[in-house]
């Protein structure tokens, strides 16, 4: 076994737990200048010893035994430097080629249709809703990827500064990765897909993974494409202003609940359409004095995506509203072909085999019940 | 006899003591220990002593090879694969895409439903009892149940 590989991956893995070496040697049942042998690559851990710090870990002991390169041709962005960067570019990668495999076994390739680019994002955004005639809201931002043919990776990163990521295609993509984790709004995780799906399209060429600085135009451009594509501005201006009966702080509600953004989003397009007076002021004294305290937020919001940081989403939307089911889908598929084993299914879906077993028998219920 | 994750799991969910009564009637069950410490929540170390089953260490060998890419199977599936085709062990899914796996190894491969028809066969456990459990484990496969059912049965019979 290769020390020095093991050794990087189990530094990679414990520092993204949030581990200290103590307390993983321990957990492990060995001693610290014994586990600080494994990890500066100085030897290898004998089978066994591998076998628990797989288990404390709670990863496969593929994660510590495979060599990894951290591929390029990915743009990842921060908003500030993440120790365990790396450790979400890889898990993203290894869900990625799971989904890749199950494409490739059903001849299910995503191919990336859209075509009718545009400069800037506002008119990029059109020309996208006008493709696949898209009128109003969109309820299913994940069913918009799956036509452009975008592939979309869902995961639970516990970091509030990290929202997404995309995936060029010479690295497996196009994919767009969005951070779903629960204390990030569910409208974050909406308007980051369409923000990271606006650089998939408008910035091809700048997918690299050693750049961590954010590129202000580009970042403009994809939340310019985010917000129009999310509010087409005729149907923002129609609902605007057919809502003008209703207290200012109603009104954002309103709309950012029918177009399923924050209420940052809103008053961003506010702004630009030359709303009268500072509107973030506006908004947070009409919320002030309607709920007798302020919006938890340290700063007056940015423009979003830019420097804004996750904070609480008044009335924000649930969970179920993000959905990505085509995993799931070609993963039943690709099981009930026999082209797939039901554990590697739990490894594609990154569930436990016997949560796998339990949905495979939701499913065949399901099947029942159709007939 | 080596079985997979899923096997493993299988019988767990329906009677932890069919694992027992297979290791001491028909052959001795082994079960990778990084399955046994991953996945299988239900069986503990101390279950496998208690049962008769043997918890298999694997080498770095089979663990590398299993840690290599190979489509449609899971990292444990490759474990079992590579162990089997080592030890000479016959393996036991109800998994088609191993069962195939295996046999393009040489590997003696079954379904895992047949250590019933064996326990069965052996007088350990009634015929009834056998197909009641084979559907329910039925119930947890990708596959048609009628169709599994109807080669189930015949196995039970003695006709195939």
């Amino acid at each position: 076994m290769n020390a020095k590989v093991i050794g990087d991956n189990l530094k990679r893995l414990r520092m993204a737990q949030g581990k200290t070496q103590e307390a993983l040697a321990e957990s492990a049942g060995i001693s610290l200048p014994g586990y600080r042998n494994y990890e500066s690559g100085k030897i290898a851990p004998k089978v066994d010893t591998l076998l628990e710090l797989v288990r404390v870990l709670g990863v496969g002991f593929t994660d510590v035994l495979a060599e990894v390169k951290i591929p390029t041709s990915i743009r990842f962005r921060a908003l500030k430097k993440l120790k365990t960067r790396d450790q979400i570019i890889l898990e993203s990668m290894k869900r990625l080629g799971g989904l890749n495999e199950v494409e490739e076994l059903l001849k299910k390739e995503t191919r990336l249709s859209f075509k009718k680019m545009a400069k800037g994002g506002k008119a990029l955004a059109k020309n996208l809703r006008d493709e696949y005639e898209i009128k109003g809201p969109i309820y299913n931002i994940c069913g918009i990827l799956e036509k452009v043919g975008v592939k979309l990776l869902p995961m639970v990163f516990c970091s509030d500064s990290f929202f997404g990521m995309a995936v060029a295609e010479k690295e497996g993509g196009p994919a767009v990765v969005t951070n779903i984790w629960e204390r990030i709004p569910v409208e974050r995780w909406i308007f980051s897909t369409c923000h990271e799906l606006g650089h998939v399209l408008m910035h091809p060429g700048s997918f690299k993974v050693e750049r961590e600085e954010e590129e202000p135009k580009e970042e403009k451009e994809a939340n310019e494409f985010a917000s129009y594509l999310l509010m087409p501005e005729d149907r923002f201006e129609q609902e605007w202003n057919n809502s003008g009966g209703l207290p200012f702080l109603d009104r954002v509600f309103k709309l950012k609940r029918l177009f399923r953004v924050s209420y940052a989003t809103i008053l961003y397009r506010l702004t630009e359409r030359g709303y009268p007076g500072n509107v973030w002021q506006i908004f947070h004294a009409h919320f002030t004095r309607r709920f007798n305290r302020s919006l938890t937020r340290k700063e007056e919001p940015e423009p979003i995506m830019v420097t804004d940081e996750a904070g609480e989403e008044p009335k924000r939307l649930d969970n179920i509203e993000f959905f990505e089911d085509r995993t799931s889908r070609l993963v039943r598929e690709a099981l009930g072909k026999g082209l797939i084993t039901r554990d590697r299914g739990a490894e594609i879906l990154g569930i436990s085999a016997e949560e796998m077993m339990d949905r495979i028998e939701d499913w065949k219920n399901d099947d029942q019940n159709r007939k | 006899m080596l079985t997979d994750a899923c096997v493993l799991i299988d019988f767990c969910k329906e009677d932890i003591n069919y694992l027992g009564l297979a290791s001491q009637h028909i052959g001795k069950i082994v079960v990778p220990k990084p399955i046994l410490l991953k996945e299988v929540h239900q069986l503990s170390i101390e279950d496998c002593d208690r049962l008769g089953l043997i918890v298999y260490t694997p080498n770095e060998s089979q663990l590398l090879r299993a840690a290599m890419p190979r489509k449609g199977l899971s990292e444990r599936d490759k474990l079992c694969l590579f162990i089997s085709i080592d030890e000479g062990y016959s393996l036991f899914t109800n998994d088609v895409n191993l069962l195939k796996a295996a046999e393009k190894e040489n590997v003696d491969a079954h379904w895992g439903l047949e250590i019933l028809v064996k326990l069965a066969h052996n007088n350990i456990i009634s015929n009834k009892e056998a197909t009641a459990t084979a559907r329910s484990i039925c119930k947890r496969t990708p596959y048609p149940e009628d169709f599994i059912m109807k080669e189930f049965e015949k196995l039970l019979l003695g006709l195939s």
